[in-house]
């Protein structure tokens, strides 16, 4: 299942007439079985367009289609995993994978078996019935992706879901996730503001500019597949992120600069 | 010895000293007689008035106002607390009010309670009723509005009706909120029906102190504030329990 979006606008109406403009035109098509990551400046409206594409924000111009359907609302093949801590803490390890399914009233024999399956694919079997307070960060992030990936979802869109961990885990968990979208069918679109993470995971990389956020570059990754990260220290790898970072400094300083002109 | 086992060694210890001055300094002089009596001749004095029946009456009086008062507290406190969150402007109409309630001595108005509910049980479950309801309004509408925005996030990505994310999202993210306006309400109506028994009543524990104090059964006295006291620890107890319980199975 294909994403496209065309144009696609956002205008946040401050207090009075202040407006602030996020997102002015982007455009973006992600192939059936891509894996699209962007990375941006902070502030450049990557996580708008994100949310967008999941339907949760209304865009104030232009539109997104997942497959053939314009986005409205959420799509029920497009799955989300969000940068936040997004589990259910009253809810054991099962219970937080199986909920999706409990909520669209699959019945208890089939989804535990689903469950049990995508706990099993991103490595959580034996604590099944556990909290998540009980669990470290990266893993609950796991229940998270598992919690999205039991919807079965076409689409899989990640805001930065591992960007409250450290570099090392990020990687590692970077790897633990090519392992599983492998395994899916999944279309995925993933925001990073970590360069080596977006080379590492995607097929392209697209760079946003600073706000209003359009699309600056467009960076193949022909890294071969399947891959790990051990791609790290090739010349390749260094050559690519060295290309991405070079368009992002310049758009990075533009950030900055208008920070400390007073700017947010 | 690990730092854990040390503030639990330290937690007895304060008990263990509470209760050995409690039995010494009568005995050393310390106070009066009428005044202060050594544990030693309270638990006794305890265990005769719960064996021979004469506690019955009282505990039931009791435990019976504060069931009704606390009760009716968390019936209509968290649907109270859940309309304050869902409707803003009656938030924002109420909120001096609320924020100023416990300002107001309910207890005072005990006079005008009496001749309006009458000399029975009802003006005690009202002050205490009155006196729980709002800690329990309170700490809902704010434990539905601390549920964090991804979990709802999270709901609308799935699609999931407006029942199912207010019975299945907010309510079980706010139940730890709940429940401590729950626990606070419970002391409350606890300490309500006991303070209206000083005065309001014939009947109960709080009949039963004040009751004592006047006729100097100094032991009798004891006797009864201790099952007050037993009475608050074990409520606090068991709805820790059902909380825990809850919060795994929501």
């Amino acid at each position: 299942m294909h994403i496209q979006i065309k144009d696609v606008r956002k205008v946040f109406e401050g207090r009075g007439d202040e407006k602030v403009e996020a997102l002015s035109g982007i455009d973006l098509t992600v192939s059936e079985n891509e894996f699209v990551a962007i990375v941006g400046p902070s502030g450049c409206g990557k996580s708008t367009l994100l949310e967008i594409v999941a339907g949760l924000t209304e865009p104030s111009g232009g539109e997104v289609l997942i497959g053939r359907d314009p986005i409205n609302g959420p799509h029920p093949e497009v799955g989300i995993v969000f940068q936040q801590e997004s589990t259910f803490p009253w809810r054991t390890v099962l219970e937080n994978v199986e909920f999706g399914l409990e909520m669209h009233g699959v019945g208890k024999k089939e989804r535990r078996e689903r469950s049990l399956e995508l706990i099993e694919l991103v490595g959580l079997q034996g604590f099944e019935g556990r909290y998540p307070g009980e669990l470290s960060g990266g893993m609950r992030q796991r229940v998270a992706i598992a919690r999205t990936l039991v919807m079965d979802p076409g689409v899989l869109l990640m805001d930065e879901p591992f960007g409250a961990l450290d570099e090392q885990t990020r990687l590692i968990l970077g790897d633990e996730l090519l392992r599983i979208w492998s395994r899916t069918e999944a279309t995925a679109l993933f925001i990073t503001h970590s360069i080596e993470e977006a080379t590492l995971l995607s097929d392209r990389v697209v760079v946003m500019s600073a706000r209003p956020g359009t699309t600056r570059k467009v960076v193949e990754v022909d890294l071969e597949r399947p891959r790990d990260s051990s791609v790290v220290s090739t010349p390749e790898f260094g050559r690519l992120t060295g290309e991405i970072w070079e368009v992002l400094r310049e758009e990075s300083m533009k950030t900055l600069k208008g920070q400390e002109r007073g700017g947010s | 010895m690990s730092f854990g086992a040390k503030v639990r060694l330290t937690r007895w210890a304060v008990v263990l000293a509470a209760i050995a001055a409690l039995e010494v300094m009568p005995r050393i002089g310390f106070g009066d007689s009428i005044t202060l009596i050594p544990l030693s001749e309270i638990l006794p004095e305890l265990f005769e008035m719960i064996a021979s029946g004469e506690m019955t009456e009282h505990l039931l009086a009791t435990g019976g106002a504060f069931a009704l008062s606390f009760l009716l507290a968390a019936v209509t406190g968290v649907p109270l607390g859940f309309l304050l969150w869902r409707y803003k402007p009656l938030k924002r109409t109420l909120d001096p009010y609320l924020t100023t309630y416990y300002a107001i001595p309910i207890f005072a108005f005990y006079p005008l309670l009496l001749a309006v509910l009458g000399f029975n049980i009802w003006p005690i479950v009202f002050i205490a009723w009155a006196w729980a309801v709002v800690a329990v309004v309170m700490n809902t509408a704010i434990g539905f509005g601390e549920v964090p925005q991804v979990l709802t996030k999270v709901g609308k990505s799935m699609n999931l009706s407006r029942w199912q994310t207010i019975s299945r999202i907010f309510f079980p993210a706010a139940v730890p909120y709940i429940f401590t306006g729950l626990k606070l309400g419970m002391v409350y109506s606890l300490i309500g029906v006991i303070a209206s028994e000083f005065v309001l009543s014939t009947r109960g524990l709080g009949y039963l102190v004040s009751y004592s104090y006047v006729n100097f059964t100094t032991a009798a006295m004891y006797a009864a504030m201790l099952l007050i006291l037993a009475l608050a620890i074990l409520l606090n107890w068991a709805l820790g329990g059902i909380e825990r319980r809850l919060y795994g199975n929501v």
